[in-house]
């Protein structure tokens, strides 16, 4: 078993093998060598941590992807959104949640969960205006209305031209 | 009898007529498609805009650049730019997001390098090594079954050349025209976000407008004896214009008289059977082609070893004007 504290100083035990999709923990464990250490993960949260261990848990044994498989150039990889019903099912939580959880995936070097993250970001921008996008993520067009006036005012301009 | 332009590894297939029919056309259409695109440095130019540090509380915006980026890999080009234009930082955010993925779009649609064939109907085989494993296992996947043909007197071995043409015929695509670069649903697309309110359009009008010409590479200030040329990427061979000023005029000719496959001679033009008998066995069928300005070749190939067979090719091209087109035609006319 190993031990993991989170930010809030929380404590919490999993198994070798579950804890180990991490890749950083992975690695500070080959470094540490057997050892009942707790680990520290400053920059994830319990409630975070929680869910990652349930990921972890879930994908428990299957195989770990490669090393290199980031760094193909390929322009053909990554079409696909798809996602796993189950995937999805533990992906479903607020705004908050998931950003913190992409940003744990990307800290914790778990390329799956990095891409189930990303992925399911992708799939709330397709297809969207700006507007709509806007309103998804409370991104605010912060200009002054006198601003943004002069925007429009200058777009038509060069529409008509 | 028809010949087809295609493009095995766009998946793509154009033409479809009598190859007297189409030979003389001048459709740079086809020749513009096997230039790489380049686009202008511009693009990489931070635009001044007005940006304010968000006062939101947007856990989006706080993603570090590399996680955007990796968001951005699962999106399109117009998804990407509609995420650009929700405000001032977050056109700045993805700046070179947008440049990615506007030059994967590109290329994706760029039959430049790829392995090109101009098949007759009544071809009966194709050129040795085109079809490689790779592509006969994805035919399998476009078809949804393995390789084994129905004959008249039962199942056979898989025939590279029919399966190919089962497969193109039925499941190879239309190029779009090259000048228009998007559809009509996506440009409506496009041209709804020239009023977002966020960015001015002096800054984000080239990337909704997308005017093909933009990127298609422009000799360098002082080359002047830069000229377009047609290279076969696995021969190493090529053909070259005379001038720039000609254009690229002549190098879809040459290009017919070189990919052509086909096991029946009619190709519908007045020639001697020697010439239509060598056209239709195209010494460059089923290669990797592009064409690119000299000055990009020789920068790009520096110190590599290539064959200059414009002498004999143009030959061919001019020699069919003389006995088909009555002379009106040459290759390195401007």
């Amino acid at each position: 078993m190993v031990t993991l504290v989170t930010s809030d100083n929380e404590k919490f035990t999993a198994d070798k093998e579950v804890a180990e999709r991490s890749v950083l923990i992975k690695n500070m464990l080959e470094d540490v060598g057997e050892s009942d250490q707790p680990i520290p993960l400053p920059n994830v949260s319990s409630s975070v941590l929680k869910k990652v261990l349930e990921y972890c848990e879930h994908h428990r044994g299957e195989p770990l992807p490669a090393a290199d498989a980031d760094t193909t150039q390929d322009d053909t990889r990554k079409r696909t959104t798809d996602i796993s019903e189950w995937d999805q099912k533990f992906i479903t939580v607020d705004q908050e949640m998931l950003f913190e959880i992409i940003l744990a995936a990307n800290y914790l070097d778990i390329k799956s969960l990095l891409d189930v993250g990303c992925k399911t970001v992708a799939n709330m921008i397709k297809g969207k205006t700006p507007e709509e996008i806007r309103k998804l993520f409370n991104i605010v067009n912060d200009f002054t209305p006198e601003e943004e006036a002069q925007i429009k005012k200058e777009n038509e301009w060069a529409e008509d031209r | 009898m028809g010949f087809y332009l295609i493009s095995i590894d766009n998946l793509q297939i154009s033409l479809g007529a009598d190859f007297g029919e189409f030979f003389w056309d001048e459709d740079n259409d086809k020749i513009y498609r096997l230039i790489a695109p380049v686009i202008p440095s511009s693009y990489l130019e931070s635009d001044r805009l007005v940006q304010r540090i968000s006062t939101t509380a947007t856990p989006f915006l706080n993603l570090p650049p590399e996680l955007l980026f990796l968001v951005a890999e699962y999106l399109d080009y117009a998804d990407v730019l509609c995420l650009s234009l929700t405000c001032p930082n977050m056109w700045s955010a993805t700046s070179r997001i947008r440049y990615i993925s506007l030059s994967t779009k590109l290329n994706r649609r760029s039959w430049a390098g790829s392995r090109l064939i101009c098949l007759g109907d009544y071809a009966e085989d194709l050129p040795t090594g085109l079809i490689t494993s790779s592509d006969l296992e994805q035919m399998d996947e476009i078809l949804g079954h393995p390789t084994i043909f129905e004959e008249d007197d039962g199942p056979t071995e898989p025939r590279d050349f029919a399966l190919l043409y089962r497969v193109y015929q039925s499941y190879y695509s239309r190029p779009e025209r090259f000048l228009t670069i998007c559809g009509t649903s996506e440009k409506r697309r496009y041209m709804n976000l020239l009023s977002e309110p966020s960015i001015p359009r002096r800054v984000s009008h080239k990337w909704t407008s997308l005017n093909e010409r933009d990127f298609i590479p422009k000799p360098k200030p002082g080359m002047k004896d830069d000229r377009w040329m047609l290279r076969n990427l696995s021969k190493k061979e090529f053909v070259i214009k005379a001038q720039l000023t000609g254009g690229v005029h002549g190098l879809l000719q040459a290009l017919y008289t070189l990919i052509t496959w086909s096991n029946d001679p009619g190709i519908s033009m007045v020639c001697e059977e020697e010439v239509s008998e060598a056209i239709i066995r195209g010494p460059w069928a089923g290669d990797r082609i592009d064409v690119t300005l000299k000055s990009i070749h020789d920068f790009e190939q520096e110190g590599e070893s290539w064959e200059d067979i414009t002498v004999r090719v143009a030959g061919v091209v001019d020699g069919l004007s003389e006995s088909d087109n009555w002379g009106k035609f040459k290759f390195d006319e401007d």
